[in-house]
C-alpha cells in the first residue's frame, strides 16, 4: 500500500475554473450569435468577405431557405466583380440547394478571359458529393498557381478537364450513381 | 488497491525508449523521402478540399455527408497556406514527427502494464510495424490521433493503477489530450463517458463523492475544449454537435441493405475493368436481404437532421432485418482484423506510382513486411489480454477501450478502425512476447479464452481470405491504371 494519504474528498477548485471557464464561453457565443435577419443584412450589404460568411451560415442553419439560394443568387454572385464572391458559385454550400447548370456552363464553356479564376473555379464545382472528377495532384498543383494569378496553359487544362470528366463518365457508367469512395 | 509494479524488472530509462522513438521517426523519414510525392486517394481529396475551402472562403464546409472535425483540415489549410502545394508533403514529414510522441506512449503504457522488457519489445514493435508507418504517408489523421490519444490513455491507465496519487494534474492531462483526439477523430466521443464511468468507479475510499469528482474533472476539462466547435456548430447549424458527426452516413453504409468497405471500394473505382476485391467476398456474409435498400435523407438540407433522419431509418432497416445485421455484422468484424493495411491499398492502388517502394523486390518485400505486422500482432496480443495477469482498473480499461472501438466497427468498418486500438494492442503483444505464456495461468478459463479468442480471429481471417489475397495480388502485380 502507498504512504501517501489518499487523495480524496480535496477540492473542487479546478472543476469551478472549469464552469466559469464554461460560462465564459456560452457567453461569448452568446453575444457573438448573429440572427437570421442580420445574416441576411449582411448578406445584402456587407463586405465581400461578410457575405460569404453570412452565406456559409444562411445555407446551413436550422432549415435553410432553398428560395434565397436559387439561381438569382448564383447569376449575382457570377455577375460579382470581386473573384472570391464569384467563386461561391461554385461551393458546395451554394450548389447543394440544386446545380441549375449555371455553374457548369461557366466551368465546360470558358471562353477564355481569365483562365485563373476560371481553374479555380472548376477545382471548387469537382468537389461535388458522390463523385464526379475527383481532383488530382495536377490539378492542384494549377489551384495553387492560380491562387498566385499565374493561370495553367488554357489547351493543358482544357485536356486534363476532359480526361477526367471521360473517366467521371466511364465510372458513372460501370459503378452507377454511388461511384464515389 | 496496491501499486505495486508487477514487474520487478528495471525501468528500461526514458533514454532507451527515446533512441528507439527517434529511430522510428527516422525510418518513417527515410520511407517518406522514398515514397516522395504521392498521389491523392479518396478521403485526401475531401480533407484537400476542405482545406481549400477554409484557405480560400474563410469558413470551414461540411461535406455533407459528413460533419468531420476540424483538426485536421486546418492543420492542413496551414500548411497550404504557408507552402503551397509542398504543404502536402510538410505535413506528411511533421506526421512522420510526430508518430514519435505516440511511440513513447505505447512504449511507456507497455512498461507501466508489463514491465521494462516489454516496453522496450513494444517500443520496437511500434518501431517496425509498417501499417503504422504508411498512415505517417498518408493524408489523413490517425497519425495525429495517436500522438494525443496515446499518451491520454498513458494517463488514464496510471490513474486507475494508482488511484491514491493526486490526480487532478493526470486527470487535466488526459482530458485535454482526449479532446485534442475529439478535433482530429470523433469516433471515441462516446467512449469519454464511459471512461469517466470507470475513473469513479475506481477512485479510493467509500462513497462516490471523490469518483464524482474526479470523472467530472475529466469530462469539465474536455468540455471546455470543444465547448468552443461545438458552439460554432450551433451558430452555424443551428443544433448542438459536440464536435463532430459520421453517424448518420456511417448508418447509410453500415445498416443498409448492401455491403459496403471503403477500403476496398477504391479498387473498383481505379481499376474498372477488373475483378476487384469487393467482387470475392464470401456471398454468404454480404447477399443483401429482400427487402431493398433505404435511400439517404438528402431532402433534408441541414447536415445534422439529415445525419439523425439516417441514422434513425438505419436503425429501423436493422431492426426489421435482424438475420441480415447479424450476418452482415460478421463480416464487418472480419474487415476490421483482417491482415491487410492502407499500405498494402496505396501501393495496389498505385499510390506510390513513380517512387522507389514501387520498384520490384524493394515492392514485394514491403508486402510481405506489412502483412507480418497484424499477422503476428493480432494473436499475440489477443492471447496477451487473455492469458497475462493486469491489475482490475488496467484490465477493465483495456476491455472498455478495444470494446468500443470493435464496436464502432460492427457500423464501418475498415483496417484503419484498428488504429486507436494499437497503444494497446502492440503493449499487450509485448507483454506476452516479454512474460511468456504464464506457466500456471488463474485457472484453466484463461487459456481457453485464449484459445477461443484465437478460433475466432481465424475464423474472421478465413472470411475475408478471398479479398485479402486479392489486395496481395493488386500490390504484388501492379495493374494499369483505368
Amino acid at each position: 500500500m502507498s504512504a501517501r494519504a489518499p487523495a480524496r474528498g480535496s477540492g473542487t477548485a479546478l472543476h469551478r475554473i472549469c464552469a466559469l471557464l464554461l460560462c465564459l464561453e456560452l457567453g461569448a457565443w452568446a453575444w457573438l450569435h448573429r440572427s437570421d435577419a442580420e445574416l441576411r443584412w449582411q448578406v445584402a450589404r456587407g463586405s465581400a468577405g461578410e457575405r460569404i460568411d453570412a452565406l456559409h451560415v444562411l445555407a446551413n442553419r436550422g432549415t435553410p431557405d432553398p428560395a434565397l439560394f436559387g439561381d438569382a443568387l448564383v447569376r449575382s454572385l457570377l455577375a460579382n466583380p470581386d473573384d472570391r464572391l464569384k467563386e461561391l458559385a461554385f461551393a458546395h454550400e451554394i450548389g447543394k440547394f440544386g446545380d441549375s447548370g449555371l455553374q457548369a456552363q461557366h466551368v465546360y464553356r470558358y471562353a477564355g478571359s481569365d483562365t485563373a479564376h476560371w481553374w479555380r473555379a472548376y477545382v471548387l464545382h469537382s468537389a461535388k458529393v458522390g463523385g464526379g472528377p475527383r481532383l488530382d495532384r495536377q490539378a492542384l498543383r494549377w489551384w495553387f498557381d492560380s491562387v498566385a494569378e499565374h493561370p495553367p496553359d488554357l489547351q493543358q487544362a482544357r485536356a486534363h478537364i476532359v480526361a477526367a470528366r471521360s473517366l467521371s463518365e466511364r465510372r458513372r457508367q460501370v459503378l452507377g450513381a454511388e461511384s464515389d469512395d | 488497491m496496491t501499486a505495486a509494479p508487477l514487474s520487478s524488472a528495471p525501468a528500461p530509462g526514458i533514454r532507451a525508449l527515446l533512441a528507439i522513438a527517434a529511430f522510428g521517426v527516422a525510418l518513417r523519414l527515410a520511407l517518406l523521402f522514398a515514397a516522395g510525392e504521392l498521389e491523392l486517394l479518396s478521403d485526401e481529396t475531401r480533407y484537400v478540399y476542405l482545406a481549400l475551402h477554409w484557405n480560400h472562403f474563410g469558413y470551414y464546409p461540411d461535406t455533407h455527408r459528413y460533419l468531420w472535425p476540424p483538426g485536421y483540415a486546418f492543420l492542413l489549410a496551414q500548411a497550404m497556406q504557408h507552402f503551397g502545394f509542398s504543404g502536402l508533403f510538410a505535413l506528411r514529414l511533421l506526421q512522420a514527427l510526430a508518430c514519435g510522441a505516440a511511440g513513447v506512449a505505447i512504449a511507456s503504457i507497455a512498461q507501466r502494464l508489463f514491465g521494462a522488457r516489454a516496453a522496450r519489445l513494444a517500443a520496437w514493435i511500434w518501431c517496425l510495424y509498417l501499417p503504422l508507418i504508411g498512415f505517417s504517408h498518408e493524408l489523413r489523421t490517425e497519425t495525429f490521433f495517436l500522438a494525443s490519444f496515446a499518451p491520454a490513455l498513458l494517463l488514464l491507465l496510471a490513474l486507475l493503477a494508482e488511484p491514491e496519487r493526486p490526480p487532478e494534474r493526470r486527470l487535466v492531462a488526459a482530458g485535454a489530450l482526449f479532446a485534442a483526439g475529439l478535433y482530429l477523430k470523433e469516433a471515441p466521443q462516446f467512449l469519454s463517458p464511459l471512461l469517466a464511468l470507470l475513473i469513479a468507479w475506481r477512485a479510493p475510499g467509500p462513497g462516490w463523492r471523490e469518483g464524482l469528482r474526479r470523472a467530472s474533472l475529466f469530462l469539465l476539462v474536455q468540455a471546455v475544449l470543444i465547448a468552443p466547435w461545438t458552439l460554432r456548430n450551433a451558430e452555424v447549424y443551428g443544433r448542438f454537435v459536440p464536435v463532430a458527426s459520421s453517424i448518420g452516413e456511417n448508418a447509410f453504409v453500415g445498416l443498409n441493405g448492401f455491403y459496403r468497405n471503403y477500403e476496398l471500394n477504391s479498387y473498383a473505382r481505379s481499376f474498372l475493368d477488373q475483378p476487384t476485391p469487393l467482387d470475392a467476398s464470401r456471398r454468404w456474409f454480404i447477399e443483401p436481404p429482400a427487402r431493398p435498400f433505404w435511400e439517404r435523407a438528402d431532402a433534408i438540407q441541414n447536415t445534422p437532421d439529415r445525419m439523425s433522419e439516417n441514422l434513425r431509418r438505419g436503425l429501423a432497416y436493422a431492426a426489421a432485418e435482424p438475420a441480415w445485421f447479424l450476418r452482415s455484422r460478421i463480416k464487418k468484424l472480419a474487415d476490421l482484423v483482417v491482415p491487410s493495411s492502407f499500405f498494402l491499398r496505396r501501393l495496389g492502388l498505385r499510390g506510390y506510382q513513380g517512387s522507389a517502394l514501387e520498384r520490384d523486390g524493394l515492392r514485394q518485400a514491403l508486402i510481405v513486411w506489412a502483412l507480418a505486422g497484424p499477422l503476428l500482432l493480432l494473436p499475440l496480443a489477443l492471447a496477451g489480454f487473455a492469458l497475462l495477469r493486469l491489475r482490475a482498473g488496467e484490465r477493465a480499461c483495456v476491455a472498455l477501450v478495444l470494446g468500443y472501438f470493435g464496436a464502432t466497427a460492427l457500423l464501418v468498418s475498415m483496417t484503419r478502425f484498428r488504429v486507436p486500438m494499437l497503444p494497446l494492442l502492440i503493449p499487450l503483444a509485448a507483454g506476452l512476447l516479454a512474460r511468456g505464456v504464464p506457466a500456471a495461468p488463474r485457472g484453466r478459463g484463461r487459456l481457453a479464452a485464449a484459445s477461443l479468442a484465437l478460433f475466432a480471429l481465424g475464423f474472421l481471417w478465413w472470411v475475408d481470405w478471398p479479398e485479402l489475397r486479392l489486395a496481395v495480388d493488386y500490390a504484388w502485380n501492379l495493374r494499369r491504371l483505368s
